[in-house]
């Protein structure tokens, strides 16, 4: 992920910043085109191509979807061509490589051919699609222009890891966007508040999990087990979150406005309140795209059921053709069907706090399915959970654990709820002038700590690596 | 309005600064690497940007103040380790990690298959690390790894002719005198000295004691490899130490074979090392492939040494005893330098490889250079 990087963060957006805010406005579309595909180009020549390619095309259908001479029925067969391309692009990247092991093993060939997913092509490929859905079904138009379709397509802020955002809402931004210091500025502060969740909250919680995976699930007590799992959670949430504020902040500051992506998930009162929270933009997408059409309200029951579940099974093929996405898909499903049939009254009747510990729970066992990508890993992993792998239930290496991870624990704890948030929140009210001296002097703090973490230990990676 | 602006513009600039400190050449901004040279290959090789990330991190302007950050912030955290190592009292210990027990049956079996070649007497010294001897100065509930068992898991699956030699025992009881640097993984000359002085009767030698060596300590504090990356204010600082042997004139010479040239130098020791940042190269330089210790030790008698970053401080001593001491790095072994080794043309063959090189899985991967044609020239 490029935000993370030396590279990135002290070479090329510095210079790109000066560039995109020097040159008139017309041109500053081209310019972060250009910035795009050269951060494309960087970190993944290979997608730099497919980029290219499938923007292209996808930009001459969309040009085909809104010509006037073109009869529905054509236009139909246009559209559902171009949606497979799209998708199309996107299932060979994630089951090329087993079919290809597959012909290999069937005709006895020895090959060395690896097709490897790229980075950020899952984003793009939702790019392209809700660009042709929208101009099909007439909720946008077109664009006209190459360059201020590609500004949407590549732009490098949301490639990687969204937030996913429908052309219909980004459209009329790409020609009319107002770029001010003021703006610009937020952005600044939410780039720097995502840098630092990324940085000094998850990857200093990811190395207990990390630690833990090296030694292997087998001989760990219960209880390292279980503070694994917690360390993998946060570090989800912290990193993904993290890029997406980032994403958001280099938004603002040129001039775009991303919807928020992440509303504190972690102190969600149910699971269906937690998708609603949590990656926000991306959940929205393929419910908007992916509903079955006609009236499916709460009353239909059956309807609304296999309305989600389609948008299940199509998020984990998304996330990739894996089994640990298909479980986690199953399970969620399962939860919130349950959440919103039978135990609709009951969970009303429950006291908040109550719900919120039981909806942190059932989300840490989603994340556990989510982390093991193999059967045996899994079955390794809950057993350990369980305490049925003939380890005791603690020991000194999950003392260390505790007293090394207590603190990154309870700070993770009050940056996931509203602790920081209403506390800021009452000084800007009650003492405007010191907020207004006090918020960049923290900023700048917070910036200086995170650089120091960046560069002990450069070139830290996304955590959930889409497809991979 | 103006205020956000500002505050912008110092953002930008703060962003663009560190690309002023990129331009300098490595040796006038103290930078240890080179920026790595652009190629169209280099291009979405995941490694060479990993390269250039690593490159201008070490470029960025006040790059050891920002290490020392990190640490300090680690610390404020609970944390007892930064970088994969642990900050115990006054010292730095690296993390250790073992290979699995299907590698104790490798390992053995590697040494086993090349001692089956050559009828040359044969010795394993196999050196526990810095947080096996230090156990005592981890922090609290840090897990222990048992290297012992791992060692004695190896030494009984070895083949009876082969020697075991003993590191542990010797480190354990002299770890009170400083055995390991502060801020480095390596043995101290003192804790070379130690091994030497318990085991060199088993190769069939009268040990030299502690009072046969002038000590000449280095005119400047050494701050080790963990201190590099753990940059952690409450260590105590290193002195490297030479141990010069008074009880015989020793003349030493030593030749390094590098993969491309052989240089030669006219001392056991690099003193130029002695007043940098790197004084462990003092003892034979920087890392080769291939290092030849020749002395004028009457007895004529050959030591082949598979060995690693400890075998420096432990020439010192072994270099008392033999005419001539070869030294291979086994991992960056090359066929230039394989084809000029006769294994049979030694007098005793030494394996003396601490637990966390044996880490390295490929390890053992280049002695079959030194045996498939029998070693001979």
């Amino acid at each position: 992920m490029p935000f993370i990087r030396t590279s990135f963060l002290f070479l090329f957006f510095p210079l790109f910043l000066i560039l995109y805010y020097i040159v008139p406005i017309r041109f500053k579309n081209l310019v972060l085109v250009i910035g795009s595909l050269l951060i494309s180009l960087w970190f993944d020549p290979a997608f730099f191509l497919i980029q290219l390619n499938l923007s292209i095309v996808t930009y001459i259908f969309g040009y085909l979807l809104s010509s006037k001479g073109t009869i529905q029925r054509i236009r139909k067969i246009i559209f559902i061509s171009s949606v497979v391309i799209s998708a199309g692009t996107l299932l060979y990247f994630y089951i090329g490589q087993h079919i290809l092991t597959l012909l290999e093993t069937a005709f006895s060939v020895s090959n060395t051919t690896q097709i490897l997913t790229p980075l950020g092509i899952a984003y793009y490929v939702l790019s392209c699609v809700s660009y042709l859905i929208d101009v099909y079904y007439g909720r946008a138009q077109r664009q006209e222009s190459l360059i201020d379709y590609l500004a949407y397509i590549v732009m490098f802020p949301k490639l990687y890891a969204g937030p996913v955002i429908a052309y219909a809402n980004m459209s009329g931004q790409l020609q009319n966007r107002k770029i001010s210091p003021k703006n610009a500025f937020a952005g600044v502060c939410v780039f720097i508040r995502g840098f630092a969740k990324k940085l000094l909250l998850a990857d200093t919680v990811y190395s207990l999990y990390a630690d833990v995976l090296s030694q292997g699930f087998d001989n760990i007590p219960m209880a390292t087990a279980w503070l694994a799992a917690l360390s993998f959670l946060l570090a989800l949430y912290f990193d993904f979150s993290g890029y997406s504020d980032m994403a958001i902040g280099i938004g603002k500051m040129l001039g775009f406005s991303f919807p928020v992506n992440f509303r504190k998930p972690l102190i969600s009162k149910s699971v269906t309140e937690f998708f609603t929270r949590w990656n926000i933009s991306f959940f929205h997408w393929f419910r908007t795209y992916l509903h079955i059409p006609g009236n499916i309200g709460r009353s239909n029951k059956m309807l609304w059921i296999v309305n989600i579940s389609l948008i299940a099974v199509a998020i984990a093929i998304w996330h990739g053709i894996k089994l640990n996405f298909f479980l986690a898909a199953l399970y969620f499903t399962i939860i919130i069907i349950l959440e919103q049939t039978v135990l609709l009254h009951t969970r009303k009747k429950c006291p908040h706090f109550i719900r919120t510990i039981i909806t942190f729970i059932l989300i840490l066992i989603g994340s556990i399915l989510i982390s093991q990508t193999t059967p045996l890993s899994l079955g390794t992993y809950a057993l350990a959970l369980l305490g049925l792998n003939g380890q005791p239930c603690y020991n000194n290496t999950t003392l260390y654990y505790l007293s090394a991870y207590i603190i990154p624990f309870i700070i993770c704890y009050l940056c996931m709820g509203n602790f920081f948030y209403k506390r800021i929140h009452r000084i800007k009210k009650s003492h405007p002038k010191l907020y207004t001296y006090a918020h960049p002097i923290c900023l700048s703090v917070l910036f200086i700590m995170s650089v120091a973490f960046l560069v002990a230990s450069p070139a830290h990676d996304f955590l959930c690596i889409v497809g991979s | 309005m103006k205020a956000y602006k500002i505050l912008l513009l110092l953002f930008i600039c703060i962003l663009a600064i560190p690309i002023i400190f990129f331009l300098i050449p490595a040796d006038m901004n103290g930078a240890k690497e080179p920026m790595p040279t652009p190629t169209v290959n280099a291009l979405g090789n995941r490694e060479y940007q990993k390269t250039v990330d690593d490159a201008l991190a070490d470029r960025i302007v006040g790059h050891n103040t920002f290490v020392q950050l990190k640490t300090w912030l680690n610390l404020a955290m609970g944390q007892k380790e930064s970088n994969g190592i642990y900050i115990a009292d006054n010292m730095l210990i690296q993390k250790p990690s073992l290979p699995g027990p299907e590698a104790v049956e490798e390992i053995a079996g590697n040494i086993n298959a090349f001692a089956q070649t050559t009828s040359v007497p044969k010795y394993v010294l196999i050196i526990p690390s810095s947080a096996e001897i230090n156990q005592a100065s981890l922090p609290t509930y840090a897990p222990k790894l048992n290297e012992l068992d791992f060692i004695n898991g190896i030494y009984a699956r070895l083949l009876p002719d082969i020697i075991r030699l003993d590191a542990a025992t010797p480190l354990s009881s002299s770890k009170d005198a400083q055995v390991f640097y502060h801020t480095d993984s390596q043995l101290t000359s003192f804790g070379a000295f130690s091994i030497y002085n318990y085991n060199i009767k088993s190769m069939g030698f009268v040990p030299a004691s502690y009072s046969d060596f002038n000590i000449e300590y280095a005119p400047i504090d050494y701050y080790g490899k963990l201190y590099q990356q753990t940059p952690y204010a409450g260590v105590k600082a290193d002195r490297v130490d030479l141990y010069h042997y008074n009880a015989a004139k020793i003349n030493t010479t030593v030749q390094k074979y590098d993969g491309k040239k052989v240089t030669t130098n006219n001392d056991l020791y690099y003193k130029e090392y002695l007043n940098t940042d790197e004084g462990v190269y003092v003892f034979l330089g920087e890392p080769a492939p291939f290092t030849s210790i020749k002395t004028n030790v009457e007895n004529g008698k050959r030591l082949l040494v598979f060995g690693d970053e400890n075998i420096g401080t432990l020439s010192q001593f072994f270099s008392i005893h033999y005419a001539q001491i070869d030294i291979v790095d086994l991992p960056s072994l090359t066929p230039n330098a394989a084809r000029a080794i006769d294994i049979n043309n030694y007098d005793e063959i030494l394996f003396a490889i601490s637990t966390n090189a044996l880490n390295d899985e490929n390890m053992f991967e280049n002695l079959s250079m030194l045996t498939d044609k029998g070693g001979n020239t």
